[in-house]
This record gives structure tokens, C-alpha cells and sequence, in this order.
């Protein structure tokens, strides 16, 4: 007897033990008696099976969509294969509800409000942003709602034990590409770009210049751009007229690529080393940097196209739904759900908010497509991935020698 | 590097002219700042763009670009600006700001939804990659074309506003609309004009930034909006060549403070300058729309 419909949860009985239940009454039962046997068992079903409930909360429009977009997109594909394979146990299921939070938190407050009033909303994934998610992290901790923000912000983990991060922060993550500099690359002298005006990309740039500095490498120069900046003329001009070995870039892709194209116009030497971090991995900077960026150096939680099996069954998953390669964020987003299901099907079957927040701080082994391929949360709740140090070679990322 | 940075400014002066001329056009002759302008420089890229991707030839797909903005900017002042112009003056300049406002967001949530947020580029090619060299300089093809194209906008308009019927008209209605009216010139006809004239100089320059630097995005028009109005603020509100000749003046400020003082101090220092303008010069650096070449309304 299969719980197809009614499904049965993990805990209970499988399939074959009820067969086996079954079995142990003789054929001579009358039928209604078997009737009312199957209708127990149904109802059974029905009453155990679980619909664990996740709001994937990211800025679908707004300044950060850029980011919110592809990760729901990367989280959908993601419940959708493992409510498929029935990842969640037999019968038992993942419902995801979409919303937007505008990069707004006079929009995404409310919707927090409105999220923890309903006892079947289990875990929200996001909002996006660093500043929005650390006043939804205060918010989460204050309504008790177990929330798994997209950011790398530590400051979301120190506003309570309900708010925890998808991503790893700039001190796990950056220290892969100073040390590739200095041990691989022997970077003397680094100057810096950065966007300004954009909280992440600042911690980014700040935790770079440490962790170079660290390695003996001297930041010749520190320049600022804002993350609506196109005309890079000045300061490209600038930055080729100098005198350093290296070149740190701190910005969005289609932004960093932009940077590079206009350095290589004003003559930079072809010898100065260009890289940047994780925001580098994506499509956008490969496809609009052209020639210009081979040999650009980046660090990607992402390889695209998959670094594994795993991974490149997803790149295929993700193409074939979307129509479009899957870039650094959607890679986010999709082991973000996994991160999600694993963590809700540790918390057992019909669980308290409570017990959610509980496997949150736990999470670990969880198979994921970016970095080393294993999620896990250490003591202080900051998540390890680890990260691929990746060069541009004939417009792809490969991972760098 | 002295010469070549302030070759870059003068560049970025000339994109800064082209996005304004048309905002100073619209507020000379309705005083009303019509803040859907960097919506619809915006709606130029992306038009450009998908008639690019499409297979459409590239100047093609400029023309295509900059009749639609036209269309879009009249579009805009039929439905929006019109109604309010039946109003009392308080009431139409508030009103006007208000819907140029929402106008530009919705034109920004159109754009969101067809690029699905990504940062889009012209297909390499779309205009030659060509850099000339000499005198320890160097200056692009496409730097080139528009440096060409705003003083060749400028002199047209100029031209086109002194010494011609229709601009006679504009000149007429901009200075009193209803006297301009009793002599037989019709309003609405100069304001379809005016508003097409700055829609299409938005979309051509909108398909200019947007190949310059590579990005064309459905927020591309805001940062030019703030500059725009440093520009015809320093320039004087509806002086069209001092709108040019604050925005060369932008664009060498900016670009000596990005390549000579502390990183991040290029926009304290510019809107430093504004404020110290407007106390001491309140119509701006080169006379508001009271000046001969002005076409200010009164």
C-alpha cells in the first residue's frame, strides 16, 4: 500500500511495513472491514504528512534584483526537484511562497509582520540586501521567525539566534584570493577599487586590503567609484599612470568589466595583475569584458557550468528551465534551498519555529553547488562553503593554475 | 596625463550636455522640471539595444530609438503635463513634478521586467572600436561622434530657436503663452514640438552613453537626472549654451577631482560648488532664461 496521495512522513511506517501489516490479516476479512482498514490508513497518512513552508523573500525589483532575482529563481528550481525526487521524505513536500522586497524595508517589515502571523510559514529565505536584512534580522528576532538572510552581513547573526546568513562573510571568503596573490601571483604592490556607496561591497573591499596587507603586499592606492558609475575615463587614466603590479576591483560584474575595458583602453600594463572577488563570477562579466578581461582573476562560490556532477546537473536544470546560463547568484540561491530543506527536515516532522531555529545553528553536510560543495555553520553560525580561486580564459571561468 | 584628463573631461562634459539640453529645453519653455527625462533617455538605450540584438543596423535602430523617446516625451505631456497646464501655476508645477516622477518609475519597472534586471551591453561591433593617439593623447572614435554631436545639437538648436518660424513660435510661447496665443500660434503645436525635439535628443543620447560605456540599465537615467540639474543650475534654467557650458565645466571638475584629490571626494566637491552658486549666483552661472539666448518663459 503506497501513501501516494496521503503521504506518509519518514517517522511512520513505510510502504513496506504496512504491506507487511497487512499481510498478517487472512484473506477471509470481509471487504468493508478492509475498506475501513485502508481509510485508517489514509487518514493516517493525511494527518502525518508535512508541507514545510519557506517564503523566499528577495528583491525581485529595486536596486539589489540584480541579486534577488537569479537566487529565487536558483531557489524555486531547487524545491521544485526536491519536492520531485522526494527529498523531504515519502509524501512529505516543500511550499514555497515568492515575494518581493523591493530592496524596501518600509515594504519588507510589514511583510515580516505578516509572515510571522501565519503558524505555517516555517522559515523565510532573504530579503536580499545587507541593510534590509539586518533590520529584518532585529525584526525576526523580536517576532521569533526563523529567517535565513541572502547577505554575508555578520551583523544579521549578532541581532539574535532567529537570523542566521546563506552566504559566507568577506573574512571567510576573501582571504582565498589575497593569499592566491601573494603566494601564487607575488603581488608587491595592489591598488584598489571600490564601489563606495554600497555597504557589502565596502566590507569586501576593507577585508581585502587587510588580509593583502597581512601578506606584505602595500595598497599603493584606494580609489572610490559609486555603484551607479559608468564613465571610468579618469580614473582609468589614473590607475595606468601608476606604478603597482596589481589591480583589486570591488564592484558588480557588468561594472567590474566595464572598470577593466576602460584600464585596458587607458593603456594599463598587461602585466599588472587584475582581479576581483566573487561578484566577478558571473556570465555578465565574461560576456561584456570580452577580450579585455582574459586572464582577470576572481574568486567564485560558483564554477560555472558546475565544478562536479552535481553541479553541472544543476547548470543543465537551470538552463533548461530558465533559458539562461546559471550565474553565481542563482548557484547561491539553489544551495540555499537545499540548505533550507535539509535544515526543515531536520527539525522533524511538523515543526515548532523553534525547532527550525534550532537546525539552523546545526546545519551541516549539506550538499551544495557552490564553493567546496558542503554547507555547515560553525559555533558562531557563519556558514563555510570554501571558494574557487577562478581565471578568464577564452571568455570562461576556469579554475586558475 | 594633464592633457588626457582633461580631454576625458570635456568628454564627459559633452555626455553630460547631451542628457541636459533636452531636460533645459522642456523647463525653458514649460518651466516644469520634467523629471521623466531620465526615464525615457533610459527608454532610448533599450530600444537601441533590442532593435540591435534584433538585426536592425545600428544608426537604423538610433532613428528608431530617438522617434520613439520623441513619441514617448509627447506621449508624456499629453497625458500628464497637458492637464495640469488648464490648472492654476502652483498647482501645474507640483502636479508636473509629481507625474513626471511616477512617469519615470514606470518607464524604470517597464525596463526591469524586459531585461530581467541585467545590466545589458551592445554586441560588440555595434559601432567601430577605434582609438586616435597623438600629443600623449588619446580620444575614441565614439568620444569623438559625440563630442561632434553636441555642439552640432547645440548650433542646431540655437539655430533652430532663433532663426526659424517654428522657433519663433517656441520662443513666443515660452515668453506668454496666452499673447502668443491671441497672434495665432498655437500651444499645443510648440509644446508637441518642444517635447519631441528633448524626447529625441534623450533617446539619442540614452543609445550614446549606453555604447560608451557598455551598460545600458533601467536605472541608467538617475544619476544623469542629479547631473542634469547641477547643469541647469550652473547654467541658468532654459539657457541652453550655458547649459553646455556647465556641463563641460562638470565634467573637467569631476574629472580633476578623481584624478588629483582623495578618493570619493569628486561629488562633495561638486554639489559644494552648487550650493556656493546658488548663494551667490541664484540664476546661475551664465544667467537664467532672462538672457538673449535663453528661451525662458515668463
Amino acid at each position: 500500500m503506497q501513501c501516494s496521495r496521503f503521504p506518509v512522513p519518514a517517522a511512520q511506517p513505510s510502504a513496506s511495513a504496512h504491506a507487511s501489516l497487512v499481510s498478517r490479516y487472512p484473506t477471509r476479512k470481509p471487504l468493508r472491514q478492509w475498506l475501513a482498514l485502508g481509510l485508517l490508513a489514509g487518514a493516517s497518512c493525511m494527518a502525518t504528512a508535512t508541507e514545510y513552508t519557506v517564503v523566499v523573500l528577495q528583491s525581485l525589483t529595486g536596486g539589489a534584483a540584480f541579486i534577488g532575482s537569479p537566487v529565487k529563481d536558483g531557489m524555486v528550481l531547487a524545491a521544485e526537484e526536491i519536492n520531485r525526487k522526494g527529498e523531504m521524505g515519502p509524501g512529505n513536500s516543500l511550499k514555497v511562497i515568492v515575494a518581493d522586497d523591493a530592496n524596501d524595508r518600509t515594504q519588507t517589515l510589514p511583510l515580516l509582520t505578516r509572515y510571522a502571523a501565519d503558524p505555517s510559514i516555517l522559515l523565510i529565505m532573504g530579503p536580499t540586501s545587507g541593510a534590509l536584512a539586518t533590520a529584518s534580522a532585529n525584526a525576526a528576532n523580536d517576532l521569533k521567525l526563523p529567517l535565513m538572510t541572502t547577505t554575508n552581513s555578520t551583523d544579521v547573526l549578532k541581532a539574535g539566534p532567529w537570523s542566521g546568513i546563506l552566504t559566507q562573510p568577506a573574512s571567510v571568503t576573501i582571504p582565498y584570493i589575497a593569499n592566491y596573490a601573494a603566494d601564487k601571483l607575488k603581488i608587491k604592490n595592489c591598488t584598489v577599487i571600490g564601489i563606495s556607496d554600497v555597504e557589502a561591497y565596502v566590507t569586501l573591499q576593507k577585508t581585502f586590503e587587510t588580509a593583502i596587507k597581512a601578506k606584505g603586499v602595500t595598497i599603493g592606492a584606494v580609489e572610490s567609484i559609486k555603484g551607479s558609475d559608468s564613465d571610468f575615463a579618469a580614473l582609468a587614466t589614473k590607475v595606468a599612470g601608476g606604478n603597482q603590479d596589481c589591480v583589486f576591483i570591488s564592484a558588480a560584474a557588468p561594472q567590474s568589466a566595464n572598470i577593466v575595458i576602460q584600464l585596458r583602453q587607458a593603456g594599463l600594463d598587461p602585466k599588472v595583475k587584475i582581479m576581483g572577488h566573487n561578484s566577478l563570477a558571473s556570465p555578465q562579466f565574461a560576456e561584456r569584458g570580452g577580450k579585455a578581461v582574459e586572464g582577470v582573476y576572481l574568486i567564485g562560490d560558483w564554477v560555472p557550468g558546475g565544478a562536479d556532477d552535481f553541479g553541472r546537473a544543476f547548470a543543465a536544470a537551470f538552463k533548461a528551465k530558465y533559458n539562461t546560463e546559471a550565474d553565481n547568484w542563482a548557484a547561491v540561491g539553489y544551495g540555499g534551498m537545499r540548505v533550507a530543506a535539509a535544515v526543515l527536515k531536520a527539525a522533524g516532522p511538523n515543526p515548532s519555529r523553534e525547532a527550525v531555529r534550532a537546525a539552523m545553528s546545526k546545519a551541516k553536510d549539506i550538499k551544495v553547488v557552490v564553493g567546496q560543495g558542503t554547507y555547515a555553520v560553525d559555533a558562531d553560525r557563519v556558514p563555510h562553503v570554501g571558494m574557487n580561486v577562478l581565471t578568464v580564459q577564452n571568455g570562461k571561468f576556469v579554475l586558475a593554475p | 596625463m594633464l592633457g588626457q584628463q582633461i580631454l576625458n573631461g570635456l568628454v564627459s562634459g559633452a555626455i553630460y550636455a547631451l542628457f541636459a539640453l533636452g531636460f533645459n529645453l522642456i523647463f525653458g519653455v514649460q518651466k516644469v522640471l520634467n523629471l521623466a527625462h531620465g526615464g525615457v533617455f533610459m527608454s532610448g538605450a533599450f530600444i537601441a539595444y533590442y532593435a540591435v540584438v534584433s538585426g536592425l543596423p545600428f544608426w537604423v535602430a538610433l532613428l528608431l530609438a530617438m522617434l520613439a523617446c520623441g513619441l514617448i516625451s509627447v506621449l508624456i505631456d499629453v497625458l500628464g503635463f497637458q492637464p495640469l497646464r488648464r490648472r492654476s501655476h502652483a498647482d501645474s508645477e507640483f502636479g508636473a513634478i509629481v507625474i513626471s516622477i511616477g512617469v519615470d518609475l514606470i518607464l524604470a519597472s517597464l525596463a526591469q521586467r524586459m531585461s530581467d534586471t541585467k545590466v545589458l551591453s551592445f554586441p560588440f561591433g555595434t559601432f567601430p572600436v577605434e582609438f586616435f593617439r597623438g600629443w600623449g593623447l588619446r580620444i575614441s572614435l565614439l568620444q569623438i561622434a559625440i563630442v561632434l554631436l553636441v555642439a552640432l545639437l547645440l548650433a542646431g538648436l540655437v539655430l533652430y530657436l532663433q532663426r526659424t518660424s517654428f522657433g519663433r513660435q517656441i520662443r513666443a510661447v515660452a515668453i506668454n503663452e496666452r499673447a502668443a496665443a491671441l497672434l495665432g500660434v498655437s500651444a499645443r503645436a510648440v509644446y508637441f514640438q518642444t517635447f519631441f525635439i528633448a524626447g529625441s535628443m534623450a533617446g539619442l543620447a540614452g543609445v550614446l552613453i549606453g555604447l560608451s560605456f557598455n551598460s545600458v540599465h533601467f536605472l541608467m537615467g538617475e544619476p544623469y537626472m542629479l547631473k542634469a540639474f547641477v547643469v541647469v543650475v550652473l547654467g541658468g534654467l532654459g539657457n541652453l549654451p550655458g547649459a553646455v557650458a556647465a556641463s563641460l565645466l562638470l565634467g573637467i571638475l569631476q574629472t580633476m577631482t578623481v584624478a588629483y584629490l582623495p578618493a570619493g571626494l569628486s561629488d562633495t566637491l561638486i554639489f559644494s560648488t552648487l550650493f556656493v552658486v546658488l548663494l551667490f549666483w541664484p540664476n546661475g552661472l551664465f544667467g537664467g532664461a532672462t538672457v538673449p539666448a535663453g528661451i525662458g518663459r515668463q
